[in-house]
């Protein structure tokens, strides 16, 4: 029975490590091989805290004596866990600025050596190889756990509140946050949503995670040493995970039942004097096998298995769906544009704008103003450094010179991040909607003001979370509604047509309640017969007080759709007025449409 | 850990009543063997015990009922079966199987050998196979080797009634536990200051010392033990120019060698051990540096991998001496050689051989009180009232050696001597040293007695 | 500062370096072409050692012959290993880190096969002249110094087989655009064999020179290939100049530490440095960023 028991433990330990790692592949697609030293960092810590001030034997210090501070186990437990989660930072700050891919998984590969390293050099603070022994056993209020059958019972805990843990972030606000930034981080930055800090969150509560059942076992073994910190653990912990399908719970948990049960139960075969060896080819072709054979991971992603549980947001019912061949704004009949009001405010003023790559002058002192509740639409041949100027402007590239004051505030020092807070918002030419998530969620993502996105309140203030997530999902709705998608709420963006696609991140851009909308060739790629539902989208967000510029290159869809236009050729501005009267120039002519 | 007064007499007693009685028998058996005699236990020849007396019940007493044949004792031994450790779990293993079958045929109880792996000294899992082998076999005795692992495991013997024993990696921190015992000298602790004391006596220009260990086991050692003895042992002239640690698994010394010849050091001593001592020493004497160098321990890897550069090379260890051919010696190297085809050459192999011939003594002793021979509890207060035992180490041609443990730390005192290591693989035994007390007795007198050879 | 000790320990440096830039060269070359984590050059690695090591003891021969024995081993090992369960692996999914867990389950397998062959203890190789050279207050063995030779050798012959030759120039196309390179005609297969094959080789020829300087065991090779891996990458994937120079960083700096700190912590300063580096670049002293 206690045998049985130390295997459930043995693979609870590997079944809380590889959600740990999930956490961490599943939301930032990347893989750490450092697992095992912040489960080394939370048991070591724990270990240190709470052991008694070292002992004397024959007139030595015991090395295994290491001078500890006797506190109270479960003070040093938690301060074990905040431990790993703080020192979680020295991956994740280079992760988030620029160690990604390979980079990064040789990054954790050294942290997790230099770890190990050091946990057998600094032998007066850690007890080098041999580690510390003697340390106080698992007790609540003086009753002692000391017994494997007893002690899984803490495991089985700590795992069923860790996988809680993880359920209640991926269905939260910061899920969706970080799902989305997982396909498009420009996106999220340009509708006023962080990025770092989502990240470095993910790495503490992973790297905790790891902490936390270090804990544990430093109490349940009451001693801590080297070898269950390598590593080969780290590397089996990557197993588990891609064994039972990266990028989900299940499967990481079954990868751990599997690599974690597999040795006993060769060993049960196995009785010879050679049974480590056997045990190890075994295991070695097992595991070659499974991943020969099932390259996706026993449960991959999008399997039935998964699908079938995955929690369906729920449309508030109070809030009829105005789903009707109407649904949009109700447009004037003069669908032609009015020519500007003379004493109109400019939303948006650049001046002396220009940007140099390398040999290429792309934007050469380039000024303009944007009008308030104007459609501006900025054309000219390919290369002229339209969606440049977007890009300098939002700050995603930024310029050699000039300024950009947005309703008199000076945005030029800002990020993109601020700037679409202060109002200003872009699409890109490629869409960049989240392909994987519902056309809600994509929408939902850029509603401003989400307590969620930080996680801790989720904890912390449950109910009033709860309640700002369903208004955030009826502000969604109605900014779906408004491009007339409302029916395909629930259907993930990636089975959309091209132009709902960009219809969808439209939506997205007025959940920001931005003023000033940037569109990206709103119409390119679109087939002939949604072209005409996104030009009455955009006249209708002009209609209802926002400033739209875009960037076209259908002469038809600029007449139809703005009063003012700026000609760029080759980073200059050429020609600014209305369309009428760049038309009847006849060298833009030329320029754009050839001789 | 005082030094120990040897309670030689008891156990010599029983030994030569022992001696006394199979002779006897053997005599007996001799004049009436064509009459076609005994089998097992019969009342009247209880004494003189079963078939064919061996040559071990010469030593250990007769086999039968008295001599525990009918009690079967569920051995579990807790091991490096996998990785650099496996040369030791090897031998401990196999060690183990000889005895069982030796005891076996000479009438004592049958020993079921149960193995498990501890990962290379890994203690989670060093706990988890203790557990197994507690939870499948039921076993009542432990062999377990390693520091970190048998720590972990010792706090739960006495609760699973379990009687244990270390004959490998005995560390500070096993030192005086419940229901364990270690029947290896401390390692590190116990040969330094025999060493430093012979390095310093035959040696008595060299004042300059560099010191290179391994921070695994014995690291105390080196920070405190050495730098206080070395001056005591060199008239207060000696100091420690070089004080460096390697890691286990270490194979290139070129720094710590270089910085050795910078210090201009005139001696050597080292904790490192088998591969690693082996790489420090070639390297050592690849860079020209020909100064005596002193260990703790001696292994074959250490010949093997360090080669022709084994000159001017000594240990201070305790000695498996497989030429010292006494009574009980004889048998197991016999038994040895037979049974894997090659003469045993290491102490981890003569030390868990002798523990199953404890446990048969503690059998024997505890079916004589009238106890369940089948009760580690039991056997270990036959332990602690009577603990000397048979020794595959000391003793000579008529006499095998015997070792007495102290009841209170559960260590066990043995022969340890200074041996000048050669390249061809032989060692040369140059002194005898002894166990101190640190804290109080003047270091030269590790040495024991006047040089050897 | 000591400066006989300064000048012993660069020496060291050089030598350990050497042998850290050949096996980073002869691991980035696998890695940079095929992308695949070959955790097994490990084994690769130990298998040309005790290659090696049979060959002079069951058949006596001399220590040379012995030599080229283990090379063309650790050259079939290594083919083996790609052509069998890598190429098994690849062809059901195009996700390296599954390659990765088949680089790990034979790397596994394999070290516990050879223990069950030939037990954990060491196996010397013998035979080799045995000379110290003395420059002043510096030595340095015969080993050493042929270790150091055949190393840079080794890498040279690399350098100038992958830009002078067609079949290397093939290699430096499948590195670069393997779609492209086989739209051209260029066979990956071919090539992702002609990489193992060097590599192994490489690999299996400093195994050699390790050997000599102590023993075979079965899991001698696996601190070699992570201390290539972070050569590779403090070099900068795709760089045989970067490999090389990460390689000699390491050994430089895993010995100079042994001036001012204790050998203990060498390994921990050289894996910092990897860190450090990482996080200013990236992508290596002489990479490119994503290729």
């Amino acid at each position: 029975m206690e045998y049985w028991a130390t295997i459930g433990i043995a693979i609870l330990t590997y079944a809380v490590l590889s959600v740990s790692l999930n956490l961490l592949f599943g939301y930032i697609g990347e893989l750490s091989m450092a697992t095992a030293a912040f489960f080394g960092i939370g048991a070591y810590t724990a270990a240190i805290l709470s052991m008694p001030p070292a002992q004397s034997i024959a007139g030595l210090t015991l090395s295994s004596g290491v001078s500890g501070y006797d506190l109270n186990p479960w003070v040093a437990g938690v301060v074990g866990v905040v431990l790993a989660a703080v020192a979680a930072l020295i991956i994740s700050v280079p992760a988030v600025a620029r160690v990604r891919g390979e980079s990064l998984i040789l990054l954790t590969f050294s942290f997790q050596l230099v770890f190990s390293q050091l946990l057998t050099s600094m032998q007066s603070v850690t007890g080098g190889d041999q580690g510390i022994s003697g340390l106080k056993p698992l007790a609540i209020f003086g009753h002692e756990f000391t017994q494997a059958r007893q002690a899984i019972w803490f495991y089985v805990v700590l795992l069923i509140a860790v996988v809680a843990l993880g359920m209640l972030l991926g269905s939260s606000p910061y899920g969706r946050l970080l799902r989305g930034m997982r396909e498009s981080e420009s996106a999220v930055l340009s509708v006023g949503k962080p990025v770092i800090v989502p990240k470095l969150l993910v790495f503490s509560v992973a790297c905790g995670i790891a902490g936390t059942v270090g804990v544990l076992q430093s109490n349940y073994l009451q001693s801590v040493a080297p070898a269950s910190f390598d590593v080969n653990v780290s590397i089996l912990v990557v197993a588990a995970v891609v064994l039972g399908g990266a990028g989900n719970i299940w499967g990481a948990l079954l990868g751990s039942v599997i690599l974690g049960g597999l040795t006993p139960v060769i060993r049960n075969f196995t009785a010879d004097a050679h049974a480590s060896q056997w045990q190890a080819i075994i295991f070695g072709v097992a595991l070659f096998v499974i991943i020969a054979f099932r390259p996706n991971g026993l449960i991959p992603e999008g399997s039935r298995l998964r699908r079938g549980r995955r929690p369906q947001p729920e449309l508030s019912e109070a809030t009829p769906t105005p789903d009707t061949a109407h649904s949009r704004i109700e447009v004037t009949s003069e669908s032609r544009p009015v020519a500007l009001a003379v004493d109109a405010e400019p939303i948006l003023v650049v001046k002396g704008l220009s940007k140099r790559f390398g040999g290429l002058q792309a934007v050469n002192d380039v000024s303009f103003s944007l009008p308030e509740r104007t459609i501006t639409a900025l054309i000219g041949p390919n290369g002229a450094g339209k969606t440049t100027i977007f890009n300098l402007i939002t700050r995603a590239i930024t310029p050699d010179a000039g300024s950009v004051t947005l309703r008199g505030a000076d945005i030029s020092a800002m990020d993109p991040r601020e700037i679409a807070i202060q109002g200003m918002v872009r699409s890109f030419q490629d869409v960049r909607v989240f392909q994987k998530m519902s056309a809600l969620d994509n929408v939902a993502v850029a509603v401003p003001q989400q307590p969620g996105e930080w996680a801790w309140p989720l904890l912390l203030r449950p109910v009033s979370s709860r309640r700002r997530e369903r208004e955030v999902r009826d502000r969604a709705l109605d900014c779906l509604s408004l491009v007339g998608l409302s029916k395909v709420a629930q259907q993930p963006v990636g089975s959309l047509s091209f132009g709902d696609q960009k219809l969808v991140a439209i939506a997205r851009l007025i959940a920001t309640d931005g003023e000033l909308l940037l569109l990206d060739e709103p119409t390119s790629g679109v087939d002939p017969g949604s072209v005409e539902g996104v030009i009455e989208v955009i006249q209708s967000l002009r209609d209802i007080g926002k400033t739209v510029c875009l960037v076209e290159h259908s002469l038809h869809f600029v007449d139809k759709l703005a009063e003012h236009v700026i000609f760029l050729d080759q980073g200059r501005l050429t020609a600014e007025g209305s369309l009428e009267e760049l038309t009847s120039r006849p060298d833009l002519v030329t320029l754009y449409f050839g001789t | 850990m005082s030094d120990l007064t040897i309670g030689h007499s008891a156990g010599r007693r029983r030994i030569a009543m022992g001696a006394a009685v199979a002779s006897a028998a053997l005599l007996l058996a001799a004049c009436g063997s064509s009459s076609g005699s005994s089998t097992s236990s019969s009342p009247a020849s209880s004494a003189t015990g079963t078939t064919a007396a061996t040559p071990l019940n010469a030593i250990f007493g007769p086999g039968g009922a008295a001599g525990g044949q009918n009690v079967t004792v569920q051995d579990g031994m807790v091991l490096a079966l996998s990785g650099p450790g496996l040369v030791y779990g090897d031998a401990m293993q196999k060690a183990a199987n000889l005895a069982a079958e030796q005891i076996k045929a000479a009438g004592g109880p049958t020993f079921v050998i149960n193995t498990g792996d501890h990962n290379n000294g890994d203690p989670a899992k060093g706990l988890s196979e203790y557990q197994r082998l507690v939870s499948n076999f039921k076993i009542q005795m432990l062999q377990t080797s390693y520091g970190a692992p048998s720590e972990a495991i010792a706090p739960k013997l006495v609760g699973d009634n379990v009687l244990g024993f270390n004959g490998g990696g005995a560390s500070p921190g096993q030192i005086g536990k419940p229901n364990l015992w270690l029947t290896r000298m401390i390692f590190v602790l116990d040969p330094t200051p025999g060493g430093l004391a012979y390095l310093a006596k035959n040696n008595p220009d060299a004042l300059k010392l560099a010191v290179v260990g391994q921070k695994e086991n014995g690291s105390e050692v080196q920070e405190q033990i050495v730098p206080k003895i070395w001056p005591q042992l060199t008239g207060g002239k000696g100091s420690i120019v070089v004080n460096e640690y390697a890691p286990i698994g270490t194979t290139n010394f070129d720094s710590i060698v270089a910085k050795i010849k910078a210090s201009g050091a005139q001696a050597v001593f080292t904790t490192t051990y088998s591969d690693d001592m082996g790489y420090f020493v070639k390297a050592l004497r690849d860079a020209k540096i020909d100064i005596p160098v002193m260990g703790i321990d001696v292994s074959d890897n250490f010949f093997k991998v360090a080669g022709k550069s084994v000159t001017n090379v000594f240990a201070a260890a305790e000695q498996y001496d497989p030429t010292n051919l006494t009574p009980w010696n004889k048998i197991f190297v016999d038994g040895w050689t037979q049974k894997y085809g090659s003469a045993p050459h290491d102490i981890y192999g003569a030390n868990y051989y002798e523990m199953l011939f404890m446990w048969w003594n503690l059998v024997r002793e505890v079916i004589a009180s009238g106890g369940d021979p089948n009760d580690p509890a039991q056997l270990q207060k036959a332990l602690v009232a009577n603990p000397t035992f048979p020794s595959l180490y000391g003793g000579d041609a008529t006499k095998t050696g015997t070792m007495t443990f102290d009841t209170t730390s559960h260590t066990v005192s043995k022969p340890m001597y200074v041996v000048q290591l050669n390249a061809d693989g032989s060692q040369k035994k140059l002194q005898e040293i002894k166990r101190i007390d640190y804290t109080k007795d003047d270091p030269s007198t590790a040495l024991v007695g006047s040089p050897l050879g | 500062m000591n400066m006989e000790l300064l000048e012993q320990l660069l020496v060291s440096g050089i030598v350990l370096g050497s042998l850290y830039a050949a096996l980073a060269v002869s691991f980035g070359i696998i890695y940079s072409t095929t992308r695949v984590f070959h955790l097994a050059h490990a084994l690769v690695f130990t298998c040309g050692a005790y290659a090696a090591v049979l060959t002079a003891s069951t058949f006596g021969t001399p220590v040379w012959v012995a030599m080229i024995v283990g090379v063309a081993a650790s050259i079939l090992i290594g083919l083996g290993i790609q052509a069998g369960p890598y190429t098994i692996v690849q062809r059901r999914s195009k996700d390296p880190i599954n390659v990765f867990i088949a680089a790990l389950a034979v790397g596994i397998a394999g070290t516990a096969l050879l223990e069950l062959l030939f037990t954990a203890s060491n196996r010397p190789l013998t035979g080799f002249p045995e000379h110290t050279f003395v420059v002043g207050s510096v030595t340095v063995t015969l080993v050493d110094v042929v270790s150091m030779v055949v190393a840079w050798l080794s890498i040279l012959a690399v350098g100038l087989f992958m830009t002078r030759t067609n079949r290397g120039r093939a290699i430096t196309a499948v590195r670069t655009n393997a779609g492209m390179a086989e739209a051209v005609g260029i066979s990956k297969k071919r090539v992702y064999l002609l990489v193992f094959a060097i590599g192994s080789a490489i690999a299996g020829l400093m195994a050699q020179f390790v050997t000599l300087n102590g023993a075979a065991t079965p899991s001698m090779g696996l601190r070699y290939v992570l201390i290539a891996f972070m050569a590779v990458f403090l070099g900068g994937i795709g760089s045989i100049k970067g490999a090389a120079v990460g390689g000699l960083a390491l050994g430089l700096i895993t010995m100079l530490t042994g001036l001012w700190v204790s050998l203990d912590y060498g390994t921990a300063i050289a894996f910092g440095v990897v860190i450090v580096m990482l996080i200013i670049k990236p992508h290596g002293l002489f990479g490119r960023a994503a290729v």
